[in-house]
């Protein structure tokens, strides 16, 4: 301890650092929530377009559903991107593009209006006939560049809650969790697609 | 690190001003640049407290260290510190419940009480809408089933207008427009969507719609049923042939009314879901300035502290430095402010003490050269000093008190001088003098003088005593000169003796010679005329006259010798060769005469004639001595001693008495019965006439010692 005590104090600015490190890691930290679950990924070619396709699963907590009930609106943002992976190196990003869904509700008419990826608008009296309507993307053209050589290139899918979308207060909660809602990052490795 | 604490502290400032405008402007709180500077606010919080960590650290150090000026740096911090912390503390804790409770406020139970049902309001209105155009389209769409197809055109536009509906449109199931009948003849209305038909020609169906320009539409799709005949023409089967359309904008007053209590409830359900994020948003900015605030205004009190403590430090400092004996400590001026009216008080001041401290150590060498002076005086006096106080002990003395009074003063100082010197029989008359003297009252205020004949070892002293009282202010010590004046008084009895040798010549050696003439004549002239025995008698008288006379004469001519004034006619006598010729002139003698004279003896500038008179005299007086004595001797040596030449004369006769020894130059002091007592006398002056010493004293076995001690080089005195 005695060794220990006098290393430390030799070592101050490595103290410091440290100290720095742990205050940010306390202060930035973030549990992650995989409300959104990705499934039946589907990534199409045609022409110069990509079309994507899959189904998205919302589990929502109450408060979320109770939000949206309340008529605070809900953007969603999908990022897709085209990544290449290093085993001993950061990923390298190739090529992005990204949508986005909404969903909201009007108190005065008591209907869900949703407007999906291809910025259809719908109207639906139920929550979950609205949140049905929008697990299914369907065909969602995307605009990437993809490499021949496509053994060593990964898609990659995220679905995000846009928090700037949210009322300005929610945006700076920083502490609360609840509004971090996200799905899981999906992966589709395209050397699947020769 | 004053610096970096002024421009953190700037850093604080700005972030204060930045935190403190983004809690007055959403558009500000709404950009990342808000979350960026939570962040950056964080980290400067953690600098600042760091720094001012390392400050207190730094601090309390200096106050370990006992350096001055640290305990009233860390005072002021700690004032600035309170100053700051217990207003700004007092005024966050009011905003924070200020806030709390205004938050709160917002969201009262009858404010929303209120919303909602204004909100019901307007959807109960919506809906009576709704249903009155219900039954309207019912009632159309039931009047046209029942007419001809010719006739449905004018039926639809009088309905239509007859029920004051804006659009009423007739589709066929494909989705074509049968009929039509708007209010505004200039627009087509709005095609309805492809489902909303489908779903209305399964039966009633209503729906509401918003245009971009606020308008509540409200819309409802009713199926138009066609009565299909059998044979004998009566109605067999209804079937759905068409879908009619109305559509009716809400009345603006309404709709607006309706719309805007929506929206009010949407951001009141908004902002209930904020308020614990507003909370915290809030309470965390207001945290963050209040940290930032009293952060920086300790950072910058530790500036300011040590600015007003700086002048002072340096003026203890100085202070100590002063009080260690460096009067040359300036301080830098510090401002024109009270402070810097201090530190040039103070300049001027240690200037000051600096000349006086100078002319302090001046005057205090001179005082000392004068004492060093005066003490070197008193150490080289022959007379003896010794300063009493007034209650008689010794304060000071010279050499010559110790040698003077012949024992040790050195232990005596401090103590009584009648204690110190009671041992000494010898000087009783001197103790009982100085005791009078100083117990008496009347006496003691004045000089007195007095002299005393002190014997000691046959010897005899005469000491003159001089007693003084110092006056400072009152009586404060007595000054005793003591002075030997043996020889003085000798000297004076010398002259004296001189005097009457003079007088005695001048008046009786007059007459002697007329009494010695008229005496041989008288013997010369009645010798024949007288008879034998007549004759006899004269002549026996006439002789003892002139024997008489010739005594006197030759007394008169030695008192003559004795009065002569000095007169010396200087000359390069060798003493050895002078010895040898007077020797010679008692070859007849009947003592033996051993000479220890060494060659080379140098010359001495004496008179010869004069030198010989002393050793003829010297001479004789042994001759006589040891006259006599069987195996008489006399021992003659001459040495040189520095400057001086030394001659000792040595017999072993039997000596002179003590009585007489002391007082053996003196005229008419003799121990031989036929002398004059003048010879030792003249031997004497003429010693001392060539600046020389004689000394006459018993040897310790038998006989005298003359000891004469004769500068080589004579110098007129």
């Amino acid at each position: 301890m005695v060794y220990f005590m006098r290393y430390l104090k030799k070592n101050r600015a490595l103290f410091f650092l440290f100290c720095c490190l742990l205050f940010s890691g306390f202060l930035f930290s973030e549990e992650k929530n995989n409300d959104i679950k990705i499934s039946n990924f589907n990534f199409i070619k045609t022409g110069k377009l990509y079309l994507v396709s899959f189904n998205q699963e919302f589990f929502f907590t109450d408060k979320i559903m109770e939000a949206i009930k309340k008529g605070i609106p809900f953007a969603f943002n999908i990022e897709i991107k085209v990544i290449r992976k290093f085993n001993f190196f950061w990923d390298q990003n190739i090529a992005k593009d990204d949508g986005e869904f909404e969903i909201s509700y009007k108190s005065l008419r008591k209907v869900y209006i949703v407007k999906d990826i291809n910025d259809e608008r719908k109207e639906f009296r139920d929550i979950t006939e609205a949140l049905k309507y929008l697990s299914h993307i369907h065909k969602w053209s995307v605009e990437l560049e993809i490499p021949d050589n496509q053994k060593y290139y990964f898609l990659i899918l995220q679905i995000k809650l846009n928090r700037k979308k949210l009322p300005k207060p929610l945006q700076v909660d920083f502490f609360g969790k609840s509004w971090n809602i996200e799905s899981d990052v999906f992966e589709y490795p395209l050397g699947i697609l020769r | 690190m004053k610096y970096v604490i002024t421009i953190v502290s700037i850093i604080g400032l700005v972030l204060l001003i930045l935190l403190t405008k983004s809690l007055s402007n959403s558009d500000f709180i709404s950009s990342d640049t808000f979350g960026f500077l939570l962040i950056l606010s964080f980290i400067f919080i953690f600098c600042l407290i760091t720094l001012i960590a390392i400050q207190i650290f730094r601090l309390l150090q200096s106050v370990k260290k006992e350096i001055i000026g640290s305990r009233l740096t860390l005072r002021l911090v700690m004032s600035f510190g309170l100053m700051v912390l217990v207003p700004v503390s007092i005024v966050y804790l009011v905003s924070i419940n200020f806030l709390t409770k205004s938050i709160e406020s917002w969201f009262d139970v009858r404010v929303e009480s209120a919303l909602e049902g204004g909100l019901n309001l307007g959807q109960k209105t919506v809906d009576i809408l709704m249903k009155d155009i219900e039954l309207k389209g019912k009632s159309i769409a039931y009047s046209i089933s029942n007419s001809s197809i010719d006739k449905r055109q004018d039926l639809l536009s009088d309905m239509r207008s007859k029920f004051g509906i804006q659009d009423a449109v007739i589709f066929n199931l494909d989705g074509s427009i049968d009929f039509i009948s708007s209010s505004k003849n200039d627009l087509i209305p709005t095609l309805p969507k492809r489902d909303d038909l489908l779903q209305g020609s399964k039966g009633f169906f209503g729906k509401i719609e918003e245009s971009k320009n606020n308008e509540i539409l409200l819309k409802v799709f009713v199926p138009v049923l066609s009565k299909i005949k059998n044979q004998k023409n009566v109605l067999d089967i209804e079937s759905i042939i068409q879908t009619l359309m109305l559509s009716q904008p809400i009345p603006p007053s309404i709709a607006n009314v309706a719309l805007a209590v929506e929206s009010v409830y949407d951001e009141y359900q908004q902002l209930t879901y904020s308020r614990n994020s507003l909370k915290i948003i809030y309470t965390l900015t207001l945290t963050l300035v209040l940290l930032l605030a009293i952060l920086s205004s300790v950072a910058i009190s530790f500036v300011i502290s040590r600015r007003f403590s700086r002048p002072l430090s340096m003026l203890a400092d100085a202070t100590i430095e002063i009080a260690k004996g460096n009067y040359k400590k300036i301080i830098p001026e510090a401002g024109k402010d009270e402070l810097g009216l201090l530190v040039k008080s103070f300049n001027s001041m240690t200037n000051q003490l600096n000349d006086a401290t100078q002319n302090a150590k001046r005057n205090r060498k001179r005082l000392e050269e004068a004492r060093t002076f005066l003490e070197t005086i008193l150490t080289n006096l022959v007379t003896a000093v010794i300063v009493i106080d007034k209650e008689k002990k010794i304060i000071l003395y010279n050499k010559s008190a110790s040698k003077m009074l012949d024992f040790e003063l050195k232990k005596s100082k401090g103590k009584l001088l009648v204690k110190a010197i009671k041992d000494h029989v010898l000087y009783e008359p001197f103790i009982k003098f100085i005791d009078n003297y100083l117990s008496n009252p009347k006496r003691n205020k004045k000089n007195i003088q007095t002299e005393f004949n002190l014997v000691k070892e046959k010897k005899e002293r005469t000491i003159n005593l001089q007693a003084s009282p110092l006056f400072d202010g009152n009586l404060s010590a007595y000054v005793l000169v003591i002075d030997d004046i043996t020889m003085v008084t000798k000297a004076q009895r010398q002259i004296a003796w001189g005097e009457i040798a003079r007088r005695l010549a001048h008046e009786i050696k007059n007459p002697l010679t007329p009494i010695q003439l008229s005496a041989e004549r008288i013997q010369h002239k009645f010798k024949e005329k007288l008879n034998k025995e007549d004759s006899t008698i004269l002549n026996r008288s006439t002789s003892t006259i002139i024997k008489q006379v010739n005594a006197l004469k030759l007394m008169v001519n030695e008192f003559t010798e004795y009065a002569r004034p000095p007169q010396i006619k200087k000359d390069n006598v060798n003493l050895r060769t002078l010895i040898e010729e007077v020797v010679d002139l008692y070859n007849d003698r009947k003592f033996s005469i051993e000479l220890d004279m060494p060659k080379s003896l140098p010359a001495i500038e004496a008179d010869e004639n004069k030198l010989r008179q002393v050793l003829v005299n010297l001479f004789d007086n042994s001759k006589d001595a040891i006259s006599l004595k069987k195996q008489a001797r006399l021992l003659i040596s001459i040495r040189k001693k520095n400057k001086n030449i030394v001659l000792k004369i040595e017999d072993n006769g039997k000596g002179i008495s003590d009585e007489i020894v002391n007082r053996i130059f003196e005229p008419y002091v003799t121990s031989k019965a036929t002398g004059t007592g003048l010879g030792l006398a003249i031997v004497h002056n003429i010693i001392e006439e060539h600046n020389g010493t004689i000394k006459i004293e018993n040897k310790k076995t038998t006989g005298v010692l003359v000891t004469i001690e004769l500068p080589i080089k004579y110098a007129k005195n």
